[in-house]
């Protein structure tokens, strides 16, 4: 095992390959659940849950799975976690199961999980996939909760709730609604290109 | 050929089956967690209405009875508040057919069969016509202190209750709801105390 190489894996998740920002991929929770800090970070736990699990167990079982129902096992891997995650939130976290609602269950189609099962977990060791999982997810994570803090911040004026600027401050609803997510991501995706095109 | 076949078949079986067995660990280690939560969600804010401030959480000490026998019989959920350890009033709905389908209520009752509130859950009324009705705290309020075994009937039919004018259909729906509750006060008052011990 190499320890530089899995600290490589592991830190391309958080900035150099971060996905929605990077890739552009797994837009549609970007969208939709970041309107608040809480459904931002929830949202992006509940995928590095899932994508850490299935990585790892996608890795284990790369040299058993055959090419022609690739697939299909992996569907079936992500989406037994995604059931998982919905079953223990809709137990222990009920409001924030009641504001993701579908989101949840729509992990499964989510490109992300797939997406790294296919480019990576298949074709890397256990320990590899775990530090890609992690680290995609957590990247994935910050890039939600960042998203959803400008979006709550000055689209409601609050931050996980609690009201944090001046009493007349007139809230821009905008960003709360769907075009202003694409606005905020836009912009986002700009900054984003332009610090990491400074070579 | 066939030997490729076999293998892909056993493998997809396979992590299917595996994952079918996982999900239905879960699935058990979740399952009255997640039925205390939509409870929660759903009777809290009712609850709280119908009955007074209790020692205990009636929704986490929530007992399901049994009503009636053979196919008529049917479970109903009982939400039992206690001081110091002893019931003293119960909770539970019971429903009646109204102007747009069924009207579910929740009732508060004393242990000695007297109302302490009546709030409605579940209806599917007119809106702005059969809701006021469903919204109404004064309407509601005309059942607080009756009695399990009053006459519980809308002025027209020989009862006290002041119908809505205008609404008179869902008026008949919420009191023939509360009567129906009131109709099995005993059964499970009774069933609820030998549950309870």
């Amino acid at each position: 095992m190499d320890t530089k190489r899995l600290v490589k894996e592991f830190t391309k998740g958080l900035w150099k390959e971060i996905p929605p920002f990077r890739f552009v991929l797994g837009l549609c929770p970007t969208l939709a659940c970041t309107t608040t800090v809480s459904d931002g970070l929830g949202m992006g736990l509940c995928l590095t849950f899932v994508l850490t699990c299935s990585n790892v167990f996608i890795s284990m079982l790369r040299k058993i799975i055959p090419d022609e129902v690739r697939l299909a096992c992996f569907i079936v891997v992500v989406a037994t976690f995604v059931i998982i995650v919905e079953l223990v939130t809709q137990a222990y976290f009920y409001p924030l199961y009641m504001s993701l609602g579908i989101f949840i269950p729509l992990i499964v189609v989510n490109c992300i999980p797939l997406g790294r099962a296919e480019a990576f977990a298949s074709k890397n060791s256990v320990i590899y996939s775990l530090a890609d999982g992690l680290g995609m997810g957590l990247g994935y994570t910050m890039s939600l909760t960042s998203l959803a803090f400008f979006r709550e911040l000055l689209g409601k004026g609050t931050i996980w709730g609690h009201h944090v600027m001046w009493s007349g401050f007139e809230p821009l609803s905008f960003l709360q609604k769907a075009p202003g997510a694409f606005v905020c991501l836009g912009l986002m995706l700009g900054i984003m290109n332009l610090v990491g095109s400074e070579k | 050929m066939f030997k490729l076949l076999v293998r892909l078949v056993g493998v997809l079986t396979g992590i299917c089956v595996v994952s079918a067995f996982l999900l239905t660990f879960v699935r058990e280690g979740t399952k009255g967690q997640i039925e205390y939560q939509q409870l929660k969600a759903l009777m809290a804010p009712a609850v709280k209405v119908v009955l007074p401030p209790s020692d205990n959480d009636p929704i986490a000490d929530r007992v399901k009875v049994t009503i009636g026998t053979g196919k008529k019989a049917r479970k109903i959920t009982v939400f039992p508040a206690k001081k110091g350890g002893k019931l003293f009033a119960l909770a539970y709905t019971a429903s009646a057919s109204g102007h747009g389908g069924p009207v579910e209520v929740m009732v508060g009752i004393t242990v000695d069969g007297k109302i302490l509130g009546v709030k409605v859950v579940k209806h599917s009324e007119t809106p702005g016509i059969g809701t006021k009705v469903t919204n109404s705290k004064e309407f509601m309020s005309q059942f607080v202190g009756k009695t399990w075994n009053s006459k519980i009937a809308l002025s027209n039919a020989g009862g006290d209750i002041q119908a809505i004018s205008g609404a008179t259909e869902s008026s008949l729906a919420v009191t023939n709801a509360v009567a129906n509750a009131m109709k099995i006060f005993q059964v499970v008052k009774q069933k609820l105390e030998s549950k309870l011990g």
